[in-house]
């Protein structure tokens, strides 16, 4: 029947045929008809495999598109299998409003993450960078930083992956602010009012590896650089410049480590910001304390762990104990005018970097 | 028998004849330097050097693309097919080219210039084909001189339209690489400036790719460019290549290891380039003393009076002086004026900022003034009888809270009313908007003992800190010898990478692996 379809379609010249090589600027423009959020075979189909969601159970309508790898052999989609723009934004809509907002993060994360995939899936099927596409991106890009907080700890949570997607997003929102700036027929340009805060995203997903000293920033309009929040994100990156000790590259980095915690708790960063430069934290502190152990006295038994919770702003003296510990560190007890506290044993060559720490948060204060 | 004439097959007109005459003589002699005459692209010495202006006319007369080829294929035979389609194309070219396209006298020169470059773009996409052919050396000179003008006039249209996007520029990346990719892959090894090979445009191709690369921002591709150069094995030296080349060549190199943050090496390279380059040259000199006294600055070497002196530095020494003396002395507050932030000489901030100069000396000096302020510290309060030299962090606070005070007149009013009216905005406490550190954040000791660490761990000082109990100072011990080593000595350069493209003795085309008894391309 989809075979039938698809033949029907291409003879129309709905479809391209893929048997039959043609220039890019001959290709057909594919647009999605399906106005539903799920299209009728792939309701079919998952109900048959019996892979419907928890989310779905109720009945077919609420059924949203999963996403679907696109693999060697498999056929093209038909006009009938994507969406349109429309369909895509009340699908969103149905996540965050229905979804989201009235689950917990850790039940609907893997779910929501899967469908909004599948959106952005669609709107590339199409090629479709109109309004609906940027909206829907912007969204599903702010669900994934809020995920990399509200998942961290949890059992299942893949941070690699939330990261993977959000740099796709912002990557596309990239594409799409930049072909917005190339005036139309009547000399107009497109205006994003929320480009400054992804571009300021897109900085922040750069951290440490000098992505602002390379071309990319100068394409963008002088408005959006010149921004609040660009401009804070840029202070954030200078704040924890990286440099290569062992090569000729990065020379004069600041790396204000207590600079940088001080911006993250300024009135500028917004919960959002806080919690994609959350993802840092470990490799910042991580740095850091090599560095304390390189450069603080190693007979002097005053720099205290409470010091160090103050100054690499760890949640408890537990928290930074632990971690000093995880790096090879020593600590010891001491006490002074009858208080006792513990404090860090520095020395060169006993830190150990190699091993990775995860972001602990919450569930470490569980445990405890 | 006889050709049969007609519209789309006329007879050859007599300049036509003439300069396809030239041709064949230029290739049969094997002068490229004849060859390239032939193929003029300039349209303002086209037209007034005889018999171009007669050719145009012919080729209008001829009207078709069609004719042309007839004509051609005709003449030349079919001995060497991508030559034919060059002239083809060149013809086709003559036809579009107006002497309005650079004199912009009449209206309709922006179509015009525009109509023109299609056409280029596509003679040069025949001179590549022609390029490309074993025989092609003869034809290197001509795509190296045409791959020129397509810049020029790609720039012209890009003006010409208001495109800040540079697409005209941009549409010409892929031919350009293209030219490029087939002068690279030539195996014959360049030894000697007669020698009629791919090779000797090279370097230039490289140049005026990374000249594309720098304008429509698209600089990473140019690793590629480098790392093909390097496989090659050139001797970057006259005669082999002219000085200008060469110049070029270092200058994009440098810029390029700026942009990376290595200004050891991009300071060597601009330096390679700035001697290579004519002293007459004084604009050449300008563009590249800029970015050279900014690299060097940052490697600790501040300019002397006598190159500020120099013709093509004329106005710098307002710019950069004011600069080294901050950075020397730690003061801040000179640093913010030099750099237009601060004080009555705003413009020099839309300077720096046209340079492309201004976030990489905020970035990458700040801790060369806090080194530079600790310093003077140590001078005034340390003695050399003392046995050791403590500065206190507290100290290095006081003295950088002042240098970061905001005069009245820039203060935010607006944003410190709205701070004491209502504290719940910042609960952490960390705003001030009084002070210019990373405008508008409260400098605390512990942020200072954040940047000594900094300092400490870049080795920019040698030391130690100490903690002390309860509310007393952290204290900086410094090292007995030498506690402020020399920028420049810290910064120099390694001597594994040479800047020369080529080390004695590599004479190949490309990379060969050495196996016993086998020789190297070239060596006799």
């Amino acid at each position: 029947e989809r075979t039938k379809r698809r033949a029907r379609l291409i003879k129309e010249g709905s479809i391209d045929n893929p048997a039959v090589p043609k220039y890019l600027d001959q290709a057909i423009k594919f647009h999605g008809t399906c106005n539903s959020m799920c299209p009728e075979f792939e309701c079919l189909q998952r109900r048959y495999q019996k892979m419907v969601d928890s989310f779905e159970l109720v009945n077919q309508s609420l059924f949203a598109k999963s996403f679907h790898r696109p693999a060697a052999g498999m056929d093209a989609p038909l006009p009938e299998d994507v969406r349109t723009p429309k369909a895509l934004v009340d699908t969103l809509r149905y996540l965050v409003f229905e979804i989201v907002m009235n689950t917990p993060w850790h039940e609907c994360h893997g779910f929501v993450r899967d469908r909004t995939r599948s959106i952005r899936q669609d709107f590339t099927y199409q090629n479709y960078e109109g309004e609906e596409a940027v909206i829907c991106t912007e969204i599903i890009a702010r669900f994934h930083i809020l995920a990399l907080h509200m998942m961290s700890g949890q059992p299942d949570n893949q941070e690699y992956m939330e990261l993977e997607q959000l740099d796709k997003s912002l990557t596309t929102l990239g594409f799409i602010y930049l072909d917005g700036q190339i005036p139309d027929a009547d000399q107009n340009r497109k205006g994003f009012p929320n480009e400054p805060e992804f571009r300021a995203y897109t900085i922040l997903r750069h951290l440490r590896d000098r992505y602002v000293e390379k071309d990319d920033i100068r394409k963008w309009p002088a408005e959006v650089v010149y921004s609040d929040r660009v401009q804070h994100a840029l202070r954030i990156y200078q704040a924890v410049q990286r440099y290569d000790r062992a090569t000729n590259y990065g020379f004069h980095a600041q790396h204000y480590v207590k600079t940088f915690f001080e911006l993250v708790k300024s009135k500028e960063t917004d919960f959002i910001t806080a919690c994609l430069l959350q993802v840092y934290f470990p490799e910042i502190r991580r740095f850091s304390l090599k560095i304390m152990a390189e450069n603080y006295m190693k007979t002097s038994k005053m720099t205290s762990v409470e010091f160090i919770k103050d100054f690499l702003c760890y949640e408890s003296v537990e928290q930074a104990e632990h971690e000093i510990r995880h790096y090879g560190l020593s600590i010891a007890e001491h006490s002074a005018d009858g208080v006792p506290f513990f404090y860090l044993i520095p020395g060169k060559g006993s830190f150990d970097g190699m091993v990775a720490i995860v972001w602990l948060a919450d569930i470490f204060l569980t445990v405890l | 028998m006889a050709p049969i004439f007609a519209q789309s097959n006329p007879p050859t007109p007599p300049v036509v004849a003439a300069w396809i005459r030239c041709v064949k003589d230029a290739i049969a002699q094997e002068r490229p330097r004849l060859l390239h005459e032939a193929f003029m692209t300039n349209v303002e010495r086209v037209f007034k050097r005889r018999p171009y202006p007669a050719l145009h006319l012919e080729m209008r007369q001829l009207k078709h693309l069609s004719a042309a080829r007839n004509v051609v294929e005709r003449e030349m035979g079919d001995d060497w097919n991508g030559l034919n389609e060059m002239m083809v194309a060149y013809l086709w070219l003559m036809e579009a080219a107006e002497p309005n396209i650079m004199k912009q006298s009449r209206p309709g020169f922006q179509e015009e210039t525009r109509h023109y470059f299609e056409r280029l773009k596509e003679f040069m996409g025949a001179v590549n084909s022609a390029f490309n052919s074993p025989r092609g050396a003869i034809i290197a000179r001509t795509a190296m001189m045409t791959a020129k003008w397509c810049l020029l006039v790609g720039d012209s249209v890009d003006m010409i339209f208001g495109d800040r996007f540079f697409k005209a520029s941009e549409s010409l990346l892929n031919l350009l690489l293209k030219t490029f990719n087939i002068s690279v892959a030539e195996r014959a090894p360049y030894t000697q400036s007669d020698q009629i090979l791919k090779k000797t445009v090279t370097i230039d191709l490289a140049n005026y790719l990374f000249k594309l690369y720098n304008k429509t921002c698209q600089t990473k591709l140019a690793g590629t460019i480098r790392q093909n150069l390097g496989s090659v094995g050139l001797r970057l030296e006259y005669p082999l290549f002219r000085n200008p080349t060469i110049c070029t060549y270092y200058y994009y190199r440098g810029i390029e290891l700026m942009r990376e943050l290595a200004f050891p090496e991009a300071q060597q390279a601009l330096q390679e380039s700035y001697d290579v380059c004519h002293p007459r040259y004084l604009k050449h000199r300008r563009k590249i003393l800029i970015p050279l006294l900014t690299c060097s600055l940052l490697v600790g070497r501040f300019p002397t009076y006598e190159i500020i002196g120099r013709p093509e530095a004329q106005g710098l020494d307002e710019l950069f002086i004011p600069l080294c003396r901050a950075i020397q002395k730690g003061d801040f507050r000179g640093y913010r004026m030099a750099m237009g932030i601060e004080g009555p000489n705003k413009w020099k901030a839309a300077w720096w900022e046209q340079q492309r100069l201004d976030r990489l000396l905020m970035d990458r000096t700040n801790i060369l003034l806090w080194r530079s302020l600790i310093r003077k510290i140590w001078i005034l309060t340390c003695s050399p009888e003392q046995k050791q030299h403590i500065i206190r962090i507290d100290d290095i606070w006081a003295c950088a809270e002042a240098l970061h005070k905001k005069a009245p007149e820039d203060i935010d009013q607006a944003e410190a009313n709205l701070l004491s009216a209502r504290p719940g905005v910042d609960p952490w406490g960390v705003s001030d908007p009084t002070t210019w550190w990373f405008n508008g954040l409260r400098l605390g000791k512990d942020q200072v003992e954040g940047v000594v660490m900094s300092l400490l761990d870049q080795k920019l000082i040698r030391g130690y800190l100490v903690r002390q109990p309860r509310d007393e100072s952290t204290l900086l011990v410094l090292g007995k010898v030498d506690p402020f080593p020399n920028i420049w000595k810290l910064c120099a350069p390694r001597e594994t990478q040479k800047m020369a493209l080529l080390q004695p003795g590599d004479m190949g085309g490309g990379r060969v692996v050495r196996m016993n008894g086998v020789k190297e391309i070239g060596q006799s």
